[in-house]
């Protein structure tokens, strides 16, 4: 049985209290918003951001340990309890995890963006701390569970992905300090890999198994094609974060060519969902999905002509934008304005009776605002990258910002919704 | 799909389902009335009527009485109780969307009646589509897995004997 069938039957009791995972999700609209203006912020060195302390190494930390880690965290405390049909072994350790994973991002973001290492240290090691505990929660759940061996993969993938991204960025912080890395930009690419590709593109890949077929009304994909994929995906981040720690070009150059492989498998296994599924008129959240799929599908050939100085000077920014912004940005929020509904129906009872219409959930009309503005905006910046032009770039953060504060609407109409219900928490 | 004949007609049933709200969607997204002298529009109407009074009513009764009370005898009455509280509210929604289409069947749509249809339509398709997600997701797997082949033969008799 999978992730409905888990909440219909015996699932209600593995249905968190509402607050559990829309605090994440909250959070994560917040800090979406902070991103965009972050971004207009870091305009003038945005394009050509290799890495190092200062307003976008803060923007690239919205991004990654705001927006994309609270929405997967948010999703993961709810989700994988249901998938697994095994329940967390407890709610307060997930409200710990949020209030230092929230505290410690932002003192970690003030002090990049302030080059004050001091905060930045302070806030490496609360978000660590509570990246740790969710770590811990996590695959907890995963060495109790006995169903969907491909997601519980992917989760495997992701924890140990997580445990070795905390210890690396915990390090650069520290490094920061001390300098004690014999080379920080390696440990910093091999941070990023492990951050994109193996925590959240793990993630990402995982979920998809369970929530594409049940959006489309499909069947799960086929598991040895699935499981192939899964070895596929780890492979690519092994030799990836392997070729970033040791320097080595040709193992990064393999790894962005498995990553072509990976990739390939992982759409072709989505195409086959979508094509099989009862339910062709998918929505705007898909069209969001495909969009990150067409950028998932570019972000290893990107890697590799920024890795073989094919992209121009910028290739490596336009790099971490694709698969950053790009391909996991665009994907969380088209399945997070899918999910965020469903998780609220499961909340709310109707006042004239019987289930709510997903549509009564939330407004509809921000979220076709933030599709428009947040394609727009990524388009712009892919542009500012190559042109190398502030202006485009502060003009693409201007209406990336406009497109999170729809999206931030539509999340304020859900909460809503909530506190005007009935709650079964 | 199914190795069960009974999971594998309602499954069946559910594609024929979706199939056919997917086309009310189209339909309705207009804001001009569908005419029923469109062939198109004539056909949506027809298959609307017919599969509401027959085929849903029916798949909708096999699972309350025959299903439903199968998974309560082993214990499992959850999945059971919230599919047939979402029975109850289509139900009507269902007998009203099929009223508004037999009746343009003959005279069309004016704007009042068009907008009801709209109204009644959005609600019955979003209804639909989750409930089917429901239970393909959770009920056929679980009939799948669980009916024994002599309970599988009767009640596929009883079910396809009644179609």
């Amino acid at each position: 049985m999978t992730v409905v069938g888990m909440f219909l039957g015996s699932a209600k009791s593995r249905l968190l209290p509402a607050s559990v995972p829309f605090r994440f999700f909250v959070a994560a609209a917040v800090l979406h918003v902070v991103l965009w203006v972050a971004v207009l912020f870091a305009a003038g060195d945005f394009t050509r951001f290799r890495g190092g302390v200062g307003p976008s190494l803060a923007a690239v930390h919205l991004l990654t340990l705001g927006v994309l880690t609270m929405t997967a965290i948010g999703a993961a405390v709810q989700l994988l309890p249901v998938a697994t049909a095994r329940p967390l072994v407890a709610v307060w350790p997930i409200k710990a995890v949020f209030w230092l994973l929230v505290p410690g991002a932002i003192a970690l973001i003030v002090g990049m963006y302030a080059t004050h290492v001091g905060l930045m240290i302070a806030g490496a090691v609360a978000s660590t701390v509570g990246l740790l505990l969710f770590a811990g929660l996590f695959v907890d759940n995963l060495r109790r569970a006995g169903s969907m061996p491909v997601v519980r993969a992917y989760g495997w993938g992701a924890f140990v992905s997580l445990v070795l991204l905390v210890a690396l960025g915990l390090a650069l912080s520290l490094d920061a300090e001390i300098g004690f890395l014999a080379d920080h930009a390696g440990v910093a690419l091999a941070h990023m890999i492990l951050g994109s590709f193996g925590f959240m593109g793990m993630l990402a890949l995982g979920f998809s198994h369970v929530l594409i077929p049940m959006f489309a009304l499909s069947n799960a994909p086929k598991a040895r094609m699935a499981q192939g994929g899964f070895a596929v995906a780890a492979a690519t981040v092994m030799l990836g974060v392997t070729g970033a720690l040791l320097g080595e070009t040709m193992l990064l150059t393999a790894a962005c060519v498995l990553g072509v492989v990976a990739a390939s498998l992982h759409l072709r296994l989505m195409r086959v969902a979508l094509a099989t599924g009862m339910r062709k008129r998918l929505g705007l959240s898909f069209l969001l999905v495909r969009i990150s799929w067409v950028l998932l599908a570019l972000t290893p050939l990107v890697g590799l002509a920024a890795l073989q100085g094919w992209a121009g000077p910028d290739g490596p920014t336009l790099f971490g934008l694709v698969s950053l912004g790009g391909w996991l940005l665009t994907f969380l929020l088209g399945i997070l304005q899918r999910i965020v509904p469903f998780l609220t129906s499961m909340h709310v009872t109707r006042s004239t009776g019987g289930p709510p219409l997903l549509s009564e959930l939330g407004a509809s009309a921000p979220l076709t605002v933030h599709a428009v503005c947040h394609v727009v905006a990524i388009t712009g910046l892919v542009t500012a990258i190559v042109l190398d032009s502030a202006v485009t770039a502060a003009l693409a953060a201007l209406v990336g910002l406009a497109g999170a504060l729809a999206f931030a609407t539509f999340i304020a109409s859900i909460l809503k919704t909530l506190a005007s219900a009935q709650t079964r928490a | 799909m199914f190795t069960n004949r009974i999971s594998q007609t309602l499954h069946d049933e559910h594609r024929a389902t979706i199939a056919l709200m997917e086309r009310l969607e189209r339909a309705i997204i207009r804001r001009l009335a569908i005419s029923p002298g469109d062939p198109e529009a004539g056909r949506l109407l027809r298959d609307l009527v017919l599969a509401i009074d027959t085929d849903t009513m029916r798949h909708f009764d096999f699972e309350e009485t025959q299903l439903f009370t199968l998974l309560e005898s082993v214990g499992d009455h959850l999945i059971g109780d919230h599919l047939t509280e979402e029975h109850t509210v289509m139900r009507p929604l269902g007998e009203k969307l099929a009223a508004l289409a037999r009746a343009a069947e003959s005279g069309g749509f004016d704007p009042a009646r068009w907008e009801e249809f709209r109204r009644v339509g959005a609600e019955f398709v979003q209804r639909m589509v989750v409930h089917v997600q429901k239970e393909e997701m959770a009920l056929l797997p679980l009939v799948n897995e669980t009916m024994d082949s002599e309970t599988e033969m009767r009640l596929y008799e009883a079910y396809a004997g009644n179609g």
